[in-house]
């Protein structure tokens, strides 16, 4: 898919990179993101057990319905949403609104 | 607390009054008394005093052609917005201390002042002059952004608001034709045989064009990234709030709001997600964040009011805070499209750390305020037993999260570096002016504050429903919602599935009329011209021929002239002018 192509964005050099460039940031992130998406989805489990998950319907029993949710939902917007651009997208000046054509 | 002033004086009129009189004066000053008005204007509201719970106090009443007029009405659902509202007008004022020009510092203490007035009308004639007020100073701040796409999204932003003034206008003349006095007070929506109200579907649309249903939306797209950094921020706070402030007042429990809630949270998501100008996206965000505000309306109970009113006090905070961290992004950068940005914290540290609390605090991150408010709005829908609406709430924070939470700080602060000066040879830009940063700041403080410290905002909420914020399924299943998306929007990102931001104008519904309806109206005036020019045309020539044909027997080259030479009508003149001369010296 085209729209996926980054555009041009020569690499920054080195030593202006910040600590959030830096490829062991990064590793840290993924480790402490991955790590907080299973100590969510066990606090889900460890509630449910305790009987303390209070669901109101009954696809909400589960007790991780909510990281299903969460997950499903953020990846249709993007993955669908993207495809919005071949009916919606025109040219950045379509209504050349900074023209002053008409008057 | 004593009032000083008149309780008869809203403080509303306090801030339109000094808006008024500040346009004269050098910035220093404006901005002096500005901080004043808004300073005493909360003073004064203060001073009426925190109503409890079924409580209304009523002030500056009076009777007009036999209508009774209430300027001032005091109750807990009236308060909290008046409350916000001042908050906001506080936060304006001082975010553009350096940047607001003349005519912003003026109009937008005018706005501020309606939307308080508004807010705080007891009737609805009352509400209806504040309304306008609204309307009319707000468009001042969008033609402020300069330019002529600004110049012209005001108009079309003016023809929108003062259409609604119309429908309200009308919609109040049915209501009091049906007898029923001004009061504002709850509509009825059908009648006892089961028609519709048409008095009060006037008015559903009046207020639905303001809080941007779907449909009615686009002014608010069109028109607020066109303001410039400190308009925008001005904007962002009153017109949508104080529909729904009247929304809750005047059709809360009505099912339809569910369902246009729903839609509202939903569709904005998707567009925000291909918008390229970042400051668009937060105007589709506070479409979708408006969303759950109706559907909360809709649902009616006391919880999901108190949720409205609670969602709309902290949106107001991290909405304005999210628009002021984008201001300060324009002001240093000149642009918000997000082609155009990254990389931006590593110079402007300050405002990505109070962008990011905004984001943090509209995703509805526990501790931020966001959480312990949209939280009561799931809880009503999910205690009501309505799943439909139950997961779109659910679908749509993941959306905020995606838009706001993620897109604005991650394109604008991270992303790719855009400002490396040994690339663009020039160094970075600066961090936003001061005042811009004491603004941010103490917004930052708000939304922390509140997620913190919730009791404080839920002692302002407008009825009595039990509800605590932070349990341990509260957290952990909003936790799970949040974290899983992030995990998502990595994944995405890892795998190049992300969509790159590309420069470009995303049709919305407002095409329809900029458009194909543009084309219609100027066909429609093109014939009308042309049927005109040729109607006169043929009047002229008609004129002409009649003229010509004239000439042509009464001309001195005429068939009748040649009988009726001049020699005699000068002769008729003259035996006149003689019998005339004898008949005086006669009687003489």
């Amino acid at each position: 898919m085209t729209d996926h192509v980054e555009t041009d964005h020569p690499e920054v050099p080195e030593h202006e990179k910040s600590i959030w460039e830096k490829p062991g940031t990064l590793k840290v992130i993924w480790v402490f993101l991955i790590a907080s998406c299973g100590a969510a989805a066990l606090g889900g489990f460890i509630l449910a057990a305790q009987d303390k998950m209070h669901p109101h319907f009954t696809i909400d029993q589960f007790p991780a319905f909510y990281a299903v949710v969460g997950f499903v939902s953020f990846s249709f917007i993007v993955l669908a949403g993207q495809h919005l651009r071949k009916i919606l997208m025109r040219d950045e000046n379509y209504y050349n609104d900074d023209e002053g054509e008409e008057t | 607390m004593t009032q000083l002033l008149p309780a008869a004086l809203s403080p509303g009129l306090i801030l339109m009054i000094v808006g008024v009189l500040i346009v004269g004066l050098p910035q220093a000053f404006r901005n002096m008394v500005s901080l004043a008005a808004v300073a005493i204007g909360f003073v004064h509201l203060v001073a009426y005093g925190m109503p409890g719970f079924g409580e209304t106090t009523l002030f500056a009443q009076s009777s007009i052609a036999g209508f009774d007029l209430i300027g001032v009405r005091i109750d807990k659902l009236s308060m909290i917005f008046a409350i916000i509202f001042h908050i906001a007008a506080l936060m304006n004022v001082i975010y553009g201390w350096r940047h607001a020009t003349r005519l912003e510092s003026s109009m937008g203490l005018i706005y501020a002042g309606a939307a308080i007035g508004g807010a705080l009308a007891g009737d609805l004639l009352t509400l209806f002059v504040y309304w306008e007020a609204a309307a009319l100073s707000s468009v001042f701040i969008v033609w402020a952004g300069g330019g002529h796409g600004a110049f012209k999204a005001g108009m079309r932003y003016l023809v929108i608001q003062v259409l609604s003034g119309l429908l309200l206008l009308a919609g109040i003349a049915l209501h009091v034709g049906q007898g029923n006095g001004l009061a504002f007070e709850a509509f009825t929506w059908r009648f006892e045989d089961g028609g519709l109200n048409l008095a009060a579907v006037l008015i559903l649309i009046s207020f639905g064009i303001k809080a941007a249903f779907p449909f009615m939306h686009t002014w608010l797209q069109d028109s607020y990234p066109k303001a410039s950094a400190v308009g925008a921020v001005m904007l962002s706070a009153f017109t949508t709030k104080l529909a729904v402030y009247t929304l809750a007042r005047g059709f809360a429990g009505l099912d339809l709001l569910i369902y246009i809630g729903c839609t509202m949270t939903a569709f904005p998501v998707f567009f925000a997600l291909i918008e390229n100008d970042l400051r668009k996206v937060l105007a589709y965000s506070l479409n979708n964040q408006v969303g759950f505000m109706v559907a909360a309306i809709g649902i009616g109970t006391p919880l999901a009011l108190n949720g409205a009113a609670a969602h709309a006090f902290v949106h107001i905070i991290y909405k304005a805070l999210l628009f002021m961290s984008m201001g300060a992004v324009l002001i240093r950068v000149g642009t918000t499209k997000a082609t155009e940005l990254g990389g931006l914290h590593k110079s402007m540290p300050w405002t990505t750390i109070f962008c990011l609390i905004g984001a943090m605090s509209i995703s509805a991150f526990p501790l931020f305020s966001g959480f312990v408010a949209k939280s009561m709005i799931t809880m009503a829908a999910a205690k009501e037993h309505i799943l439909f609406a139950y997961l779109i709430l659910l679908f749509a924070s993941a959306g905020v999260l995606e838009h706001s939470g993620i897109k604005i700080p991650y394109f604008a602060f991270f992303a790719h570096d855009q400002f490396s000066p040994s690339h663009t040879g020039k160094p970075r830009p600066k961090d936003a002016p001061m005042p811009m940063l004491i603004a941010m700041g103490l917004a930052a403080f708000l939304c922390i504050g509140i997620g913190v410290q919730p009791q404080y905002l839920f002692a302002l909420l407008p009825f009595e429903a039990k509800y605590v914020a932070y349990t341990a399924d509260h957290v952990v299943t909003q936790l799970q919602l949040l974290m899983f998306a992030i995990l998502a929007f990595a994944l995405l990102v890892k795998f190049k599935l992300y969509p790159a931001e590309i420069r470009s104008t995303n049709l919305d519904v407002d095409w329809f009329w900029r458009v194909p309806g543009r084309k219609v109206l100027m066909a429609t005036v093109h014939s009308t011209a042309t049927v005109w020019r040729r109607l006169w045309g043929l009047l002229t020539s008609a004129c002409g021929v009649s003229l010509y044909r004239l000439y042509a027997t009464h001309g001195p080259e005429g068939r009748i002239a040649r009988v009726w030479p001049v020699g005699y009508t000068a002769l008729t003149t003259a035996v006149v002018l003689g019998v005339v001369l004898l008949a005086v010296f006669i009687s003489q």
